[in-house]
């Protein structure tokens, strides 16, 4: 037997319609994660001891459970306690709060790779240790961690998918539903497969862009 | 010594149980160079950065310009940080390996105190920061980054850098020791201009004729201790201890 694409490719504004949708989820949800993971990553390395206990806590729980389960949570468990979050915004919340764990542990390496005599230098000509970080710290941490940060929104973008298991319709919710009406399994998954992988690869090299850019912006290669 | 711009009493530090500091005494006159010798892990790095408290002292005083570093009368970390904060910008250091910002041109690097720190307008900022790059002999490097410069146009940048604060004291940790030996003397005249101008300076240097020349006050360390202070006539001609001669005929017959 042969492969069949004809009754796919005629369902085709649902396949754009999803593409959207996980693009969008993939955003949003990348947007609030690179938030949440900066500032639990400068929590983590506070002098305040409580702020660092907390940060790993939440970096340990989040990598330490299933996303399904993060998930689940976020939609099912939250309205027991008077908290009823639409399907969209459980999927954004849990997402990025899953995504924020990750990252949080990647920035903070990217803030401790870097020589300790940036601090130095940034200090002794007196600058305040927020000042440093914001100005000297993490513009090259920032773009240290751009290869690692762009592998965590590979992962989110697959991670979209989990959103089916609550009705959301990104890909692979319509894949199945239009696997449902045309009983064509193996090309639908393909399609979307497909799919997965022209988005990631694009969020690969668009990483690669702006790693040059930036390194080039900032002078050429530096350690 | 009336009114000293760097006073150092009873200044000890501990990394652990290591101590690498012991019974530090200086003073530091106003418009001075200080030139502080020694071996390699006498302690000559973690004495100048407990000048800034980039290292806290375990125990000891600072003073800059009669101002301590610390003082009893703040509380909170943050009131000791301000402290911290407005007299490191009183002081200026250059490091051994240069730490300039390498994501900053060179005017931008030299810029950046006057901006963070002094609040100073972007173009205010750039005349004064293209101003003081003139004066190193960089005019034409303004926009380069680091990664563009030789190792002694990087540590004049540096020297810039901290200049541009118009710091009481500067503070020099082996400024030439990470460079060729044909770029030596480009940051050595700089920073004999700066003395000859009235500078205070406190200078950590494996060059002996550099702080012959220009020292009016040569320390040597040895063990965490000062061993001796002089004079360089003094300390290079007649030095009394045996630590002092052993150190010196190694690095004076080399
Ligand atoms: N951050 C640190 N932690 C532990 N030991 C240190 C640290 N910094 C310096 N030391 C130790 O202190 C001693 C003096 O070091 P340093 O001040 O760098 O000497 P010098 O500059 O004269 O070579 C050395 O034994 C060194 O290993
Ligand atoms: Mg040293």
């Amino acid at each position: 037997m042969g492969l069949d694409f004809s009754a796919i490719l005629s369902r085709w504004p649902e396949f754009w319609n999803g593409t959207q949708a996980t693009v969008f989820y993939s955003i949003t949800s990348l947007s609030l994660a690179v938030t949440i993971g900066l500032l639990v990553a400068l929590a983590r390395l506070s002098f305040i001891p409580p702020l660092r206990w907390l940060a790993r806590l939440y970096i340990d729980f989040v990598r330490g459970t299933p996303a399904l389960v993060q998930i689940f949570f976020v939609y099912f468990g939250l309205p027991s306690v008077g908290i009823n979050l639409s399907a969209p915004v459980a999927a954004v919340i849990a997402l990025a709060i899953n995504s924020g764990g990750y990252l949080a542990e990647i920035f903070r390496g990217g803030i401790v790779s870097i020589d300790r005599g940036q601090t130095e230098a940034a200090r002794s000509v007196g600058m305040s240790h927020w000042s440093a970080m914001r100005r000297i710290i993490l513009p090259q941490a920032g773009l240290r961690v751009i290869p690692a940060a762009a592998g965590e929104f590979t992962n989110l973008v697959k991670g979209t998918s989990l959103l089916s298991t609550i009705s959301v319709m990104e890909l692979t919710r319509v894949a199945q539903v239009v696997v449902g009406v045309t009983f064509k399994p193996i090309e639908a998954y393909i399609a979307i497969a497909v799919i997965y992988f022209v988005l990631n690869a694009a969020i690969a090299q668009g990483a690669l862009w702006l790693e040059s850019y930036l390194t080039n912006k900032q002078g050429g290669a530096h350690g | 010594m009336a009114d000293p711009m760097v006073r150092i009493e009873g200044l000890g530090k501990h990394f652990g149980t290591h101590e690498v500091l012991r019974g530090i005494d200086l003073d530091v006159e106003k418009g001075s160079t200080v030139a502080i010798i020694g071996p390699s892990g006498s302690g000559k790095s973690t004495l100048l950065r407990c000048i800034n408290h980039l290292e806290v002292p375990t125990v000891g005083t600072v003073e800059i310009d009669g101002q301590p570093l610390t003082s009893s009368a703040d509380r909170t970390r943050w009131q000791r940080e301000r402290r911290l904060n407005v007299l490191r910008s009183q002081v200026g250091m250059v490091f051994q390996r240069f730490n300039l910002f390498p994501h900053r041109s060179a005017v931008q690097n030299v810029m950046e105190g006057l901006i963070s720190v002094r609040h100073l307008r972007p173009d205010e900022a750039r005349e004064q920061a293209k101003a003081m790059l003139e004066r190193v002999g960089l005019g034409n490097k303004l926009d380069s980054y680091p990664s563009q410069l030789s190792g002694g146009q990087q540590q004049r940048v540096a020297i810039a850098r901290a200049l541009v604060m118009q710091p009481k004291v500067m503070l020099f940790d082996e400024a030439t020791s990470a460079l060729d030996p044909e770029l030596v003397e480009d940051v050595l005249m700089v920073m004999r201009d700066l003395a000859s101008q009235g500078l205070t300076m406190i200078v950590v240097t494996h060059e002996m004729g550099f702080a012959r020349d220009v020292a009016k006050s040569v320390v040597f360390m040895d063990g965490g201790v000062i061993v001796e202070q002089g004079p360089p006539d003094s300390i290079f001609v007649a030095p009394t201890h045996e630590r002092t001669k052993m150190f010196l005929k190694k690095v004076l017959h080399r």
